[in-house]
């Protein structure tokens, strides 16, 4: 829409009722300047609005106008845009519009991450500014090579996103493959990566994560040189890489920080974690429902004789437990760290020993069901703990069910499940599905750095 | 979705047709007692005893029975408590010694074919009534079946008796070339004692070899492989440790109905302990010694073959070595070990004394 007189009129109209807006007028130059005052920065202002119309004439506000910063503008969508981005508005003669970009976002600082915590290695997370995210991956990666293409999402919210990837290393075909995906989302708003990743799944009924989010610049970066696609979106302080593998929720900068042989043996126990938190309550609803045979003898007297005291079905118990211990996760997120003690206090100690007490449930139970739970905060990425627990009740069920038989069955069910999940033309499961020996050493396993070139 | 729903209806229908059995219902039979009634109006019935723990007290519960075959058992057994009776977790069968000198292949072939009782259920023979066994207050023990299982199985590391499961049992049992043997237990005034190996010939107990002979017949079968050997007459006492065993058997035919067998045993070891009027710092008094525990070795081993051949049994698995060298033919006439009188049996113990330890 372009439009030649009366602009003023024209752009206050569209901004109508935005109280927020600021007008402020130089009637002897014939310059109506017009910007949010919340998203620009104080510095900037002065430098390029109030000093520079303040002390001047009419003859030379047409040679200031023409400097650099000052662009001039057409299109009255675009000026409106303009403003909600944070420029300044300026209209000449009610006629000639130049916009200026003195946009500075109020954000808190950088500050250490929180979910994905390390003992040795970078300190710094993601914010909720995309400039500052940024700045994070370019100090990371000072290379022409890294590319950056602007997006936004969102029909109502305008989210700046960007999209990152080397040239020379990443694949062009995943770099299209995204960028259509991204661009046919079909959203009014988004507030976070995390929702927009539930827009790209291809599978959305599975409970497996199929983007892999990060608020870690270190990890992103090397997702980077892995020949990732990086994903970042304005206010959000996480990043998006894919495509994603199974495997790369159990890795942690501390694999790679630490020696080999530390790296190794901690990604092993992950992968322990991962088997003891899908099927350890399982493994006893089972044996305790369908296979006596395998307690050994030391434990079956002081194992019966604590059953002997519950009236519940040892499917029924274990779920009572496991939902307790659900409750208590969940009320421990939702509270000051603090508060938060508390309850792992009252959880912990009050209602495992009384419970056992009182006959309400029995001791190995208690011993199952907290080590299953303690796994399953070993695994390093959030999101796939919460993925792996879900998984647990549906083995609990089979097992009551089938025995081992349903775990069995389900544990197939599952891997097949996640043998077919594909990431934009990428296998979920691979180095192991499809299988490649020679990718192995940085999955399962973290091999010597010398061992990596081949 | 119609494969989802297909799913949910599978979920659905297949709980019909479970096999629950859970932990606190269940009667977990520990040990399990055989005997042969002989006397009064049951003569010729079985006596069948079972131990199990009580979930709520963790006592043992002993339960007998009497019944014509040990398959119908478990129905009358299983009247007298309010547990179902399973056999997923028996651990050792004890046989009455009435019973053992009938044959108890029956027995074992019931818990052989059954899938879920493991195959290294202990089995062993005892010379009281097991009822008695099993069934008398020992009030130093909390459970009497696990002492029962833990003695056989120290007994076995010490190499007094034979570690018996109803597996090697069988295996022994179905083959021709040897006979079974199992261990035998008592019930004596001070608790229950081990009491050397029962030779079996088929599934029937013949004789019984004591206790201190039982470790050189483990050094035949070649399965005593380091431990203490204790040599004893009126004047010496020898304790000798071996840390070396080497045993090898060599069979020749002869021309015509002979059989040659040479056992020799090889020892390497040191003395532990030595009473008796030889000078063993001397290396000639030493090698007198070692003569002296050869000669009563080989003796020990000429007895054990003497007890075999009179009751024309193979406890040793000669004739395993002896099958190796014939052809089907020859073996199946020669109907082995009714035959084992043919062999002829030459022993020779080779023993090293490489240390006399501290009595220096």
């Amino acid at each position: 829409m372009y439009i030649n007189k009366n602009l003023s009129v024209h752009v206050k109209d569209r901004l109508d009722y935005c109280d927020d807006l600021v007008i402020r007028t130089f009637p002897e130059l014939k310059i109506e300047v017009l910007y949010f005052g919340h998203l620009v920065g104080e510095e900037e202002l002065k430098n390029n609005i109030l000093q520079p119309f303040s002390n001047t004439n009419e003859e030379e506000v047409k040679i200031i106008l023409r400097r650099k910063q000052y662009q001039q503008e057409e299109d009255i969508n675009l000026m409106v845009k303009g403003v909600l981005e944070g420029k300044a508005l300026i209209i000449y003669q009610n006629s000639l519009a130049y916009v200026v970009d003195i946009y500075v976002p109020k954000t808190r600082s950088v500050t250490p991450a929180e979910i994905e915590t390390v003992i040795v290695g970078s300190k710094e997370a993601f914010i909720e500014d995309i400039g500052t995210n940024l700045s994070m991956i370019r100090r990371r990666v000072k290379s022409d090579c890294l590319k950056v293409l602007s997006y936004n999402i969102g029909t109502i919210t305008q989210t700046k996103m960007y999209l990152l990837y080397i040239e020379g290393i990443t694949s062009p075909i995943l770099v299209k493959g995204l960028q259509e995906k991204i661009k046919n989302i079909d959203i009014k708003g988004v507030n976070d990566l995390n929702q927009v990743i539930q827009y790209l799944d291809k599978k959305p009924l599975s409970v497996f994560p199929q983007y892999f989010t990060t608020e870690r610049p270190d990890v992103s970066a090397s997702k980077l040189f892995e020949g990732r696609v990086l994903c970042l979106m304005d206010g959000s302080p996480y990043s998006l890489s894919t495509p994603t593998n199974f495997f790369e929720f159990f890795q942690s900068p501390d694999d790679y920080n630490q020696r080999w042989l530390l790296g190794t043996l901690s990604r092993l126990l992950r992968f322990a974690a991962l088997f003891i938190t899908l099927f350890a309550s399982a493994f006893y609803v089972a044996v305790s429902m369908f296979h006596y045979e395998i307690i050994p003898v030391k434990l079956l007297h002081e194992y019966i004789q604590s059953r002997s005291k519950v009236p519940f079905n040892p499917v029924i118990e274990a779920l009572i437990i496991e939902c307790i211990i659900e409750l208590l996760r969940e009320a421990g997120a939702r509270l000051p760290s603090k508060i938060g003690q508390t309850i792992g206090i009252v959880g912990g100690i009050v209602i495992g020993t009384a419970a056992v007490e009182a006959g309400f449930t029995s001791s190995v139970l208690i011993i199952v069901v907290s080590i299953s739970a303690i796994s399953s905060f070993v695994v390093p990425h959030i999101i796939m703990t919460a993925s792996l627990r879900i998984t647990r009740f549906f083995f609990i069920i089979l097992s009551s069910i089938f025995g081992f038989f349903g775990i069995i069955v389900g544990f197939t069910i599952i891997m097949i499940h996640l043998c077919r999940l594909k990431n934009l033309g990428e296998y979920y499961l691979k180095p192991i599905s499809p299988i490649f020996l020679m990718d192995i050493k940085d999955t399962i396993v973290r091999a010597p750095y010398q061992f990596f070139k081949k | 979705m119609s494969r989802i729903l297909l799913i949910i209806l599978i979920l659905l229908v297949l709980p019909g047709c479970r096999d629950q059995k859970i932990v606190e219902e269940l009667g977990f039979i520990h040990t399990i007692g055989y005997e042969l009634i002989e006397e009064g109006e049951n003569s010729g019935k079985l006596e069948v005893t079972i131990s199990l723990p009580v979930a709520e007290t963790l006592k043992q519960q002993t339960i007998t029975t009497v019944v014509e075959t040990s398959k119908e058992s478990r129905i009358f057994l299983s009247k007298k408590t309010d547990k179902n009776l399973v056999s997923g977790q028996v651990r050792s069968i004890l046989i009455g010694e009435k019973l053992a000198e009938k044959g108890v292949w029956d027995l074992i072939d019931t818990f052989y074919r059954d899938p879920v009782s493991r195959p290294t259920v202990k089995l062993s023979i005892v010379k009281s009534n097991p009822k008695q066994l099993l069934s008398k207050d020992y009030p130093e023990y909390k459970m009497v079946d696990t002492v029962i299982e833990n003695l056989l199985k120290k007994e076995a590391r010490l190499n007094t008796i034979p570690e018996m499961d109803i597996h090697k049992f069988a295996k022994d049992y179905l083959d021709d070339a040897i006979d079974p043997i199992a261990p035998i237990i008592l019930q004596s005034e001070d608790g229950i004692m081990s009491d050397g190996i029962g030779l079996f010939s088929g599934d029937q107990l013949k004789t019984t070899i004591p206790a201190i002979q039982a470790r050189i017949f483990f050094l035949l079968t070649g399965e005593f492989k380091e431990g203490d050997l204790l040599i004893k007459n009126e004047e010496e006492k020898v304790l000798f440790s071996f840390l070396t065993n080497k045993r090898s058997i060599d069979v020749t035919l002869g021309d015509k109905e002979e059989i040659d067998a040479k056992l020799s045993i090889d020892f390497k070891g040191f003395l532990l302990e030595y009473q008796g009027n030889k000078d063993i710092t001397n290396e000639k008094e030493i090698e007198a010694l070692e003569n002296y525990i050869q000669e009563n070795i080989e003796n020990q081993i000429r007895d054990i073959l003497e007890t075999m051949k009179e009751h024309q049994i193979d406890n040793l698995g000669l004739g395993k070595y002896l099958k190796q060298k014939m052809d089907y033919q020859t073996w199946k006439n020669l109907d082995w070990p009714k035959t084992i009188d043919r062999v002829n049996v030459t022993p020779s113990v080779t023993v090293k004394i490489i240390d006399t330890g501290m009595v220096k």
